[in-house]
């Protein structure tokens, strides 16, 4: 596991606490710049603000559905260019299908990839080394 | 977890129904024209004895056809509610599988070798939490299976036993404090009764326990502000206890629904994406398999809070 500063910056939206800080010292483990909101109501401000290379964003959660999130990012201009991937737990067709109609680049679920595997599934994506 | 809904095209059904209605249609035709070309009186009873036993047949065709309509159409309903079921409990199951998991391989593999013990510890207290939420989980589900077929008098006798009620009560109230204290909420429990002396149920503590617990913790979860209510009070023959919450409150739409299986108002997902949909399912089925067992609600509606309340038979 490399510590090089790829500046390259993620953003993650989940609710869950837990899941935000395995994936945040993953992600920093591997150099790079993490940003996190635990809020999904949150979420399109924070994107643009933070003005990710990508958004890792999941579904389920409270306050306000992750394809509702994605379906704002996409409406506002400053963040609709930015790549989102869902993330999710929620293994269904139609919220797969739904989130590529709104624009998700990709849609993976946590339970069948490691920390590791995501961070090398979104360097690939980035066109990093290592993908 | 795909699988496929078993579902039957209408055309199926609607060409069955058709074709009893042409066989009956053409026996009748024919069996009218035999009549109409016939002298013979015997020919004539023959024919209308015939007639009466085609109708018959014809109604009891026509009426297996519908109720296969009736089966199919409810087996839809239940692949219905089975895939909402999936789509929670995959989010339930996995959610708390993908930290433990995750952490663990980190562990395994040395990432977290140089962090600091305070946050390693926090690590596995994650992981520890998680674990026990999946049991929560687990037990739930398993639960609700149960209670598809419970009655709890048809437990053994030796399960039966008269149970302090107000202890439990009070028990519950005690165990979810704390839940009140993290979201900063007013949590009261009042018991209105003669004495101190015991308040004996017939039941079995656990089951009685569980539903009770399913309501009170219901009410914390979706209350953000203000205040949850326990009040138990006891009359001459009975018992009731009254949650009253200033919660999120049960749309008047989504009321019909708030103790079926899996049912959950959207303004509850949005508040509590974790939820099953079984508490209140489990809490009713235990609740009503007690002598004089009634639950029941009063919502004004979203946003105004609610109210749950349970009677049972005291002994």
């Amino acid at each position: 596991m490399s510590n090089k500063m790829y500046t390259k910056k993620v953003l993650l939206v989940d609710d869950d606490i837990d899941q935000t800080e395995m994936y945040k010292f993953t992600f920093e483990n591997d150099g790079f710049d993490v940003t996190v909101e635990n809020n999904p109501l949150e979420a399109v401000a924070t994107a643009a603000t933070a003005r990710p290379d990508i958004v890792l964003l999941d579904v389920l959660m409270e306050g306000c559905n992750g394809l509702t999130v994605l379906e704002k990012l996409k409406e506002n201009k400053q963040t609709q260019y930015i790549p989102v991937i869902m993330l999710s737990n929620v293994q269904d067709k139609k919220t797969e299908d739904r989130a590529s109609e709104l624009g998700a680049v990709d849609y993976w679920e946590k339970t069948k990839l490691l920390p590791n595997d995501i961070v090398r599934k979104c360097k690939k994506f980035l066109g990093l080394e290592g993908g | 977890m795909r699988f496929e809904k078993r579902t039957v095209p209408n055309r199926s059904y609607r060409s069955r129904i058709a074709l009893s209605f042409v066989l009956v249609g053409s026996i009748w035709t024919l069996l009218i024209l035999e009549v109409l070309l016939s002298d013979a009186s015997l020919v004539r009873l023959i024919t209308f004895a015939v007639f009466a036993l085609t109708f018959i047949l014809s109604m009891m065709f026509i009426w297996y056809v519908f109720e296969e309509i009736k089966d199919e159409k409810r087996i839809s309903e239940l692949n219905t509610v089975r895939s909402e079921f999936l789509y929670v409990a995959s989010h339930q199951l996995r959610t708390p599988v993908s930290v433990i998991t995750g952490n663990l391989s980190l562990l395994a593999e040395g990432a977290y070798d140089k962090k600091p013990k305070a946050q390693l510890r926090r690590v596995y207290e994650s992981m520890f939490h998680k674990a026990k939420k999946l049991t929560n989980t687990v037990n739930g589900i398993l639960m609700a299976s149960h209670m598809d077929n419970f009655d709890v008098f048809k437990l053994p006798i030796n399960h039966m036993q008269p149970v302090d009620i107000r202890e439990i009560v009070r028990n519950i109230c005690e165990t979810l404090e704390y839940k009140a204290d993290e979201k900063q909420l007013t949590f009261d429990y009042t018991a209105v009764t003669a004495s101190d002396e015991p308040v004996y149920v017939k039941s079995t503590g656990n089951y009685l326990e569980q539903a009770i617990m399913n309501v009170i913790d219901n009410a914390l979860t979706y209350t953000h502000k203000g205040f949850v209510r326990v009040l138990f009070v006891r009359t001459r023959r009975s018992i009731s206890i009254a949650v009253t919450d200033t919660g999120i409150g049960i749309p008047k739409e989504d009321q019909e629904n708030v103790f079926t299986k899996f049912e959950r108002s959207p303004n509850a997902e949005r508040t509590y994406a974790d939820g099953s949909g079984l508490g209140l399912f489990v809490a009713r089925k235990i609740i009503e398999a007690h002598s004089g067992g009634k639950i029941g609600f009063v919502s004004a509606g979203e946003g105004k809070g609610t109210t749950f309340s349970i009677e049972i038979k005291t002994l």
